[in-house]
């Protein structure tokens, strides 16, 4: 007998055999489709923690405000000048973060508010506050000078900076940052407000333009997000 | 064979020792050569009794005088295939994968007799001489057991992962299913007067979308067409565009220098301005030039005659303040069209992009899924 012939005739028999048993066959068949289901739910979750890990790698977090994509410059701060004297410009903080806020010194609310929130934010930061420096624009040109706007804002936080300049130069850099300013209500007390645009401003260390908070902004959230932005 | 009938009676040889010797011996029935090599390689390890009552059974039945071993040459793909059920069976696990746990086994099951019979481990070699020439019936196991490593689950099921991820992320990237608009830059802050002669903030904006256009309040000819698109977008955005609760307003900026607030009247009623959703609004020179020339980057040169050249077209800002669309005037498709399909993809975005959807939009963002 060959044994090769001999085989194929088993083979013939033994599957007659196994159409005669049904039950017995069905059984590894559903296995294989509840390992095949188990299979497919497996893949998909670890798809989706993939995923996430990848949404994460390209954006580490969500950001508290909205994210600029294109490499917009920031504008720069032309005509302005800090508190000691010398022209306000971002090139020194090239590398570091820089948050960027238009305000007054005779702000009874929002500024205050605004730049508390930074400060905590920055204070949260601990050893990479280092990194992040926080320039505060007079949009009171009238009323305020560099060397007050920095007196004011240093009560904050020491290390922050205060710029001011003529009303030309701050309405050019504060409308090429979204910002509009203008003389507001009159308060009791003859204290004359400003109308000024709120939002906190954040360029990166490539200089780029790259989030814009409302002001309404948490320090928790400011935190966050310059934490990534470093 | 006796690597089948090695593995395959392993466990069964076991059983058989342990008083389920009918099953066994129904199995040996149906011809499993080297299954008397398993079960005497074992018979150490199973100990004596109904491993060799097992074994002599097994010698009865298939005794053919041919060689050393009475088993060489039987045929044994049938009796495989029903013990490979019955293994899966026992094992609970599917047919197949009894087999490559089978040759697992068996890898382990002949290193140990190598190490501690010799005799043993020249019947397994033979045995799986004869069944790399066995029939197609069984090559297939052959194959799974000899031939093939075995790949962990853990790795089909990560590799099943990263396809589906990374199938995903281009099936996202290649049709779209989130269009978004891309966010360009930030839109310039102003404070310009209205026809009412009101004041007009970039804050009073907030909130809302702004379609900006700009244009000499003394514009005519040269405008109506501009002017005409401005009016057939301000008739079908309320109709055809659901923005939910934001507000659309436009903004048509005089290039002129302080506009008086007549001019602008006047410049409103000739291009259907409402003054409510649309509005004329003009400012001092370095108001409108940072405005018009440096935040939203429109070209305007006033002429000698004081007539003024500009570069016509719209800006869609949204109500963050940025910059989502900048288009050229009178291209190739319908301006009017255009900027009310991409009001629409506004609309669907502050609908629809908040909570756990915005990952979903920020993704778009990030694959630069752009109408």
């Amino acid at each position: 007998m060959n044994p090769r012939t001999a085989e194929r005739s088993s083979t013939e028999e033994v599957r007659d055999d196994h159409d005669a048993a049904p039950a017995e066959r069905e059984r590894p068949r559903r296995r294989s489709r509840w390992r095949f289901a188990a299979l497919l739910l497996a893949a998909l979750l670890l798809g989706g923690l993939g995923g996430r890990a990848l949404v994460g790698m390209f954006r580490p977090h969500f950001y508290a405000g909205t994210v600029l994509r294109s490499d917009t410059p920031a504008p720069p701060l032309d005509g302005l000048t800090f508190g000691d004297g010398t022209p306000a410009a971002l090139a020194p903080f090239d590398g570091d973060v820089v948050v960027l806020y238009f305000g007054y010194t005779s702000c009874p609310d929002v500024c205050p508010t605004t730049l508390s929130a930074i400060a905590e934010a920055r204070r949260q930061l601990g050893d990479a506050a280092d990194r992040v420096h926080v320039i505060m624009v007079s949009i009171d040109p009238d009323r305020d000078t560099a060397s007050s706007t920095g007196e004011y804002v240093a009560h904050f936080d020491p290390d922050f900076l205060g710029a001011a300049g003529s009303k030309d130069a701050v309405t050019a850099v504060a409308a090429l940052y979204g910002v509009f300013f203008a003389p507001g209500e009159v308060l009791a007390g003859g204290v004359a407000t400003m109308d000024h645009t709120a939002t906190v401003l954040g360029i990166d260390a490539d200089g780029h333009l790259r989030v814009v908070w409302d002001p309404t902004v948490t320090a928790d959230q400011l935190a966050a997000d310059l934490d990534d932005l470093l | 064979m006796s690597r089948f009938g090695e593995d395959l009676f392993g466990p069964l040889a076991g059983d058989a020792v342990d008083g389920s010797g009918t099953d066994q011996a129904a199995i040996v029935g149906e011809g499993v050569p080297g299954a008397a090599a398993a079960i005497t390689a074992r018979r150490g390890d199973r100990g004596p009794g109904g491993v060799e009552t097992v074994a002599a059974e097994r010698a009865d039945t298939f005794v053919d005088g041919a060689g050393d071993d009475p088993l060489d040459g039987v045929p044994v793909v049938g009796a495989v295939d029903r013990l490979d059920d019955h293994r899966a069976g026992v094992l609970d696990v599917d047919r197949v994968d009894a087999v490559h746990r089978v040759g697992a086994d068996d890898a382990g099951a002949v290193d140990d007799r190598a190490a501690g019979n010799g005799a043993a481990d020249q019947r397994g070699e033979q045995s799986r001489q004869e069944q790399s020439g066995e029939s197609t019936g069984t090559s297939e196991h052959g194959a799974d057991r000899t031939d093939r490593p075995g790949v962990p689950r853990w790795a089909k099921v990560t590799i099943t992962a990263v396809a589906l991820l990374l199938g995903a992320a281009v099936a996202f990237v290649i049709i779209q299913p989130i269009t978004v608009l891309p966010r360009i830059g930030l839109a310039p802050g102003y404070s310009f007067t209205d026809q009412a002669g009101e004041r007009f903030t970039s804050e009073d904006a907030r909130g809302s979308i702004t379609l900006v256009n700009f244009a000499p309040t003394d514009c005519s000819e040269e405008c109506a067409a501009m002017e005409a698109t401005m009016r057939e977008v301000a008739e079908r955005a309320p109709t055809e565009v659901d923005l939910g609760d934001v507000d659309f307003t436009m903004v048509t900026i005089a290039l002129d220098t302080d506009p008086a607030a007549d001019d602008l009247r006047r410049a409103a009623e000739r291009s259907g301005a409402d003054g409510d959703t649309w509005r004329w609004v003009g400012g001092g020179e370095t108001m409108v030039r940072t405005v018009v020339g440096s935040g939203f980057e429109r070209f305007y040169e006033t002429r000698p005659d004081g007539s003024i050249r500009f570069d016509p077209g719209f800006v869609l800002v949204d109500g963050n303040g940025v910059i989502r669309g900048q288009y050229r005037y009178q291209t190739l498709s319908s301006d009017a069209d255009k900027l009310v399909s991409h009001l629409g993809i506004l609309g669907t975005e502050i609908r629809y992009g908040g909570g756990a959807a915005s990952v979903a939009y920020e993704a778009a963002h990030l694959f630069l899924c752009y109408p």
